[in-house]
């Protein structure tokens, strides 16, 4: 990968850091239900595919988004419920308890390769789904938690919904940001085990360990994105973390195109929105949504923006090409 | 003990069902690295062909189980050819692709037919019964089936130049094209084969168990799981680990309960997996 | 005083005339009465959603039909907005989202308790008025006024119809059987209690939701041999797949469907009443009554097609009826309260079911819930008996 890709793929990614301003706005000067519902939906979308996106970038691709959700969401939702809603210690719990889960977790599922380790995760999911519904003492069963108090910022209550708004899009631009530091500090050698791993390994770089902070990072930032779910129900509730769920998760990353953040964003913005306009569409929701994936993906590979960015690569070469023959050969 | 065998039994059929809707999936995914999202919408669906030919045209039911194999097979071939084998390369694109075929499929399902379950029967009834067990005939005849059908892809795979020549694309694409076969031409047909196995396992088995829009689902989580332990691409693997997963399924729900019996199953699953990666009998790592 | 002529008094007329029918015309049009309707539309619940949708759109063109309702002086038409709820707490969440800013304040559904979760929260900050047909311990709360309860959970009607169905068949031991999920564990647990409470032994076995295949489990039930395999909680294709493998075994003892499917799918997966030696289960609303049976002719007759078999599509007929009513004694559909108030001032009435009241007060604090009655079904034998009318007692 030449450096002026790499240059130009950070900068894209900090566009789409950039990307969330607009939704930091939204609860700030409208009160439309619908526009803060999608905002907030977003938030949480982006989060969640943000953690998508650290995997991918190590060429894998987890189906353990959900489970780590989960595992952050009721952990702030335990903490919250016990007396603590302060804001930054809820943040904090749901960070750290899932990447430290992924660290066991990882040394045991990350030898695997390639489509068998997206199934493994996929198992996880169901797992951790069944132990939710056998341990009711301990997470509600399948009743979930209800009543969990809104977070709090320095004894501020952050409980009417243009605040509650706020503060998914607060945990949605930290998830990014976590992503987008995790991701460019290993960049190189997360695209060198995304390329070739033998190679990578031959060349020196400690494969094992790379994997494991990007596993790590990937479930800190999900259990963001259980958090801020969590927190804008008011309820931890298993149906809000069932497996198949990563689907919807997958298609934000690459139907925004998978090599940028700004793709994760405008992937997720796309979508969701597009599933709330489905929804009134009663029975043919789903089928919509098959339809609009199928037209994307098919229409542009790359996703959105992947494919914008080679569209104009392309143009980038034949004006290149064209300006050369006009100097007269190209020296 | 006549419980014991009675699991057993109950083990062996589902076994049967699982390899013959596992061993297309992983046929798929291993000649193509398609993960194909839409194999339990093809179950279904010939589960509903083989209901409208018997319910709706009056044909007889082994007719109309054929028919419903090729109908799906033709659906295959036609939804390989057009959506997924100019993006076969981008494992993960067409994973998607099948994804929204699935959603399409299963909305179609209830457009036409309601989102009701259908009233699909096996045409017989009873069972066989001896001392302190007993199998449904339905069983009996689907196992019976399944394993000719089982026979049959065994006999394609590795007994046909058509079925060596699919090897060698799964085992190596580059090798295979430089000896003259040509994917194109191959993609659609192994599609269509796998497909026309799961709408022959759907047309056989949902009129033992139950024909409504969302069985897809828990279909294709079942496949994935016997086909990560098999090994994917490999159908000996989707067949012994079909078995292994019907047999730990039927035992542990029979003897632990049906929650805590799936919590056993995919603990197995999962242990067996940290000792061999690759799947009982997959070969090392073909990357995603 | 100037008399018009006669030639030049006609045209006036007519263009008064022509002016008042074209304002009284346009202000039919221009008013709209909106009602919502939440449930899962896709994936496996989508026959309960789209029955909740079926039952709001059916209300709404029997009113539709007479020129609109009665909103003060003209008459509005009704419309409908379904929305997908998906079964989970962030569908619903989203739901209440989307109506709220269709400006929809009223809203029948939604059912599964997930939704209902997340929907009720957000309904309360919009003050949108919701009608749920969940089962969940607290469906209806003091905390959320504006959420009413369109049928009743298993706490309300068990005791009774358990009673009775050991009346008739006489048995000492039993098994709950449901998925592993909320839609399980709400009518499980609460039905397991009172079958307890009877005196009859009772275990409660909870499968993984999305069985296929549900032989392991008939060979766990014919080992335990209980005298009635409950099965209320089990979606409706999952009990014909489970009923039909009971069949198989050999099954001998009693089913009951105390819950949301009624008796079709346990009847579809048996191959028909003659097979089962003894089934009871709940009518949500009872099939055989006369009203019912008028309220399925007249979907026929009206919206030209058949009303659906889910249970859930005559509760949420009724309930979207009296809330229509409702409607117009309040003069607004915008004005949640005020709809609330005319909801809990006036005894509910329907042109099917006759009166009915309002109940809730012992069991969750607030007297928000419907009580038209529910009904008792019975094989006995292979026979099928006519559904008995339970009436529910009003508070």
């Amino acid at each position: 990968m030449t450096t002026p890709k790499r240059d130009r793929d950070f900068k894209l990614d900090c566009w789409g850091i950039l990307l969330l301003l607009p939704l930091f706005i939204v609860p700030l000067i409208t009160k439309s239900p619908l526009l803060n519902s999608l905002a907030y939906q977003s938030a949480i979308g982006i989060s969640a595919a943000v953690a998508v996106y650290v995997m991918l970038r190590m060429g894998l691709l987890s189906f353990t988004v959900p489970a780590f959700m989960a595992i952050g969401g009721y952990a702030a939702a335990m903490l919250a419920k016990s007396g603590t809603t302060e804001l930054i210690p809820l943040l904090l719990i749901a960070f750290v308890v899932p990447a430290i889960t992924a660290l066991p977790l990882g040394t045991l599922v990350l030898r695997l390769k390639g489509v068998y380790f997206i199934f493994v995760t996929f198992i996880f999911n169901e797992i951790l789904q069944l132990v939710i519904f056998e341990t009711p003492g301990l997470t509600g069963g399948s009743n979930g938690i209800s009543g969990v108090p809104s977070a709090t910022l320095f004894g501020i209550d952050l409980g009417t919904p243009q605040l509650q708004v706020l503060v998914t899009v607060v945990v949605c631009v930290v998830a990014a940001l976590c992503a987008l530091a995790v991701t460019q500090r290993f960049r190189p050698e997360f695209t060198s085990i995304e390329e070739n791993e033998t190679l990578a390994e031959s060349l020196g770089v400690a494969v094992w360990k790379y994997r494991t902070i990007g596993f790590s990072a990937s479930a800190g930032v999900s259990g963001l994105a259980g958090f801020a779910l969590v927190n804008v129900l008011s309820t931890a509730h298993p149906s809000s973390f069932a497996s198949w769920s990563v689907n919807s998760y997958i298609a934000y990353v690459f139907v925004g195109g998978r090599n940028t953040i700004l793709g994760v964003v405008v992937g997720s913005l796309l979508l969701v929105t597009m599933t709330n306009v489905f929804s009134a569409y009663a029975h043919l929701s789903a089928g919509l949504f098959g339809v609009l994936l199928l037209v994307v993906m098919m229409a542009a590979p790359g996703g959105l923006v992947g494919t914008v960015v080679r569209r104009y690569d392309a143009r980038k070469e034949r004006l290149r090409g064209e300006s050369d023959v006009r100097v007269g050969g190209g020296v | 003990m006549e419980v014991f065998i009675s699991s057993g039994l109950i083990g062996l059929s589902m076994g049967a069902q699982y390899a013959l809707i596992s061993i297309g999936f992983t046929l798929i995914f291993g000649i193509m690295g398609v993960v194909n999202f839409a194999h339990g919408g093809f179950y279904i669906l010939g589960g509903y062909f083989a209901f409208t030919l018997t319910h709706a045209l009056g044909v007889p039911y082994v007719a109309a189980v054929l028919l419903a194999m090729v109908a799906t097979g033709i659906l295959g071939y036609v939804i390989e050819a057009v959506f997924v084998e100019k993006y076969v390369v981008d494992h993960l694109a067409t994973m998607l692709i099948t994804l929204g075929i699935y959603q399409i499929m299963t909305t179609g399902i209830i457009s036409v037919y309601g989102a009701e379950p259908a009233d699909f029967r096996f045409p017989i009834s009873g069972s066989l019964r001896g001392p302190g067990f007993y199998i449904p005939y339905s069983n009996l005849i689907v196992f019976a089936v399944c394993t000719v059908a089982i026979a049959a892809v065994y006999y394609l795979v590795f007994k046909t130049r058509y079925g060596i020549s699919l090897r060698a694309m799964a085992d190596d694409g580059p090798v295979a094209r430089a000896q003259g076969i040509q994917p194109a031409k191959m993609f659609p047909m192994a599609f269509a084969i796998a497909t026309a196995l799961a709408g022959l396992t759907g047309a056989l088995v949902t009129p033992m168990l139950a024909l409504e829009p969302h069985g897809g689902e828990a279909v294709l989580t079942k496949a994935f799981i016997v086909v990560i332990l098999g090994g994917l691409g490999s159908v000996t693997g989707a067949m012994v680990a079909a078995f292994i997963v019907g047999m730990v399924e039927a035992y542990s729900s029979v003897y632990l309960g049906g929650s805590k019996g799936a919590l056993a199953l995919f603990v197995l699953v999962v242990l067996i997996l940290m000792v061999r990666p690759q799947g009982l009998f997959g070969t090392d790592a073909r990357k995603a | 005083m100037k008399i018009v002529k006669s030639e030049k008094r006609y045209p006036l007329v007519a263009l008064l005339v022509a002016i008042t029918t074209a304002s009284t015309a346009a202000s039919a049009q221009d008013c709209e009465v909106k009602l919502g309707a939440v449930g899962p539309m896709s994936g496996s619940g989508a026959t309960y959603g789209l029955a909740i949708k079926a039952g709001a759109e059916f209300a709404a063109a029997m009113v539709n039909q007479d020129g609109g309702l009665t909103m003060g002086s003209r008459k509005c038409r009704v419309k409908v907005f379904p929305v997908d709820a998906l079964y989970t707490a962030s569908g619903g969440a989203a739901a209440a989202n989307l109506l709220a800013s269709e400006n929809v304040r009223v809203i029948m559904g939604p059912l599964g308790s997930p939704e209902n979760a997340g929907l009720r929260p957000v309904a309360k900050r919009h003050g949108q008025l919701s009608f749920n047909a969940s089962y969940m311990e607290g469906a209806i709360t003091p905390e959320f006024p504006l959420a009413f309860h369109a049928t009743q959970a298993p706490q309300t009607w068990g005791p009774e119809l358990i009673k009775a169905a050991k009346v008739q068949f006489k048995f000492n031991t039993a098994m709950v059987v449901a998925p592993n999920d909320q839609a399980g564990t709400d009518p499980g647990k609460q039905l397991a209690k009172m079958y307890g409470d009877v005196g009859v032994k009772t275990t409660e076995e909870y499968y993984q939701r999305g069985t296929t295949n549900f032989a392991p489990m008939v060979t766990r039930i014919m080992n335990a041999n209980p005298d009635t395999l409950e099965m209320s909680g089990v979606p409706p294709a999952e009990a014909i797949n489970l009923t039909k493998q009971l069949m198989e075994a050999g099954f001998k003892g009693f089913i009951g469907s105390l819950g949301g499917s009624g008796s079709s799918p346990v009847l579809q997966g048996a191959g028909g009443p003659e097979k089962l030696k003894g089934f009871y289960w709940l009518e949500t609303s009872p099939v055989d009554h006369p009203g019912i049976l008028k309220m399925k002719a007249d979907h026929a007759r009206v919206m030209k097609s058949a009303a659906p078999e889910n249970p859930v599509f005559a509760v949420f007929a009724l309930a979207s009826e009296v809330t229509l009513t409702a409607i117009s004694r309040a003069g607004s559909d915008q004005d949640a309260e005020k709809v609330a108030d005319a909801l809990r001032k006036f005894n509910p009435e329907s042109r099917y079911m006759g009166k009915a009241g309002w109940r809730g007060k012992t069991l969750y604090g607030i007297n928000q819930e419907l009580t038209f009655p529910v009904g008792l079904g019975m094989v006995v034998d292979g026979k099928k008996l006519p559904v008995r009318t339970i009436e529910i007692a009003t508070e």
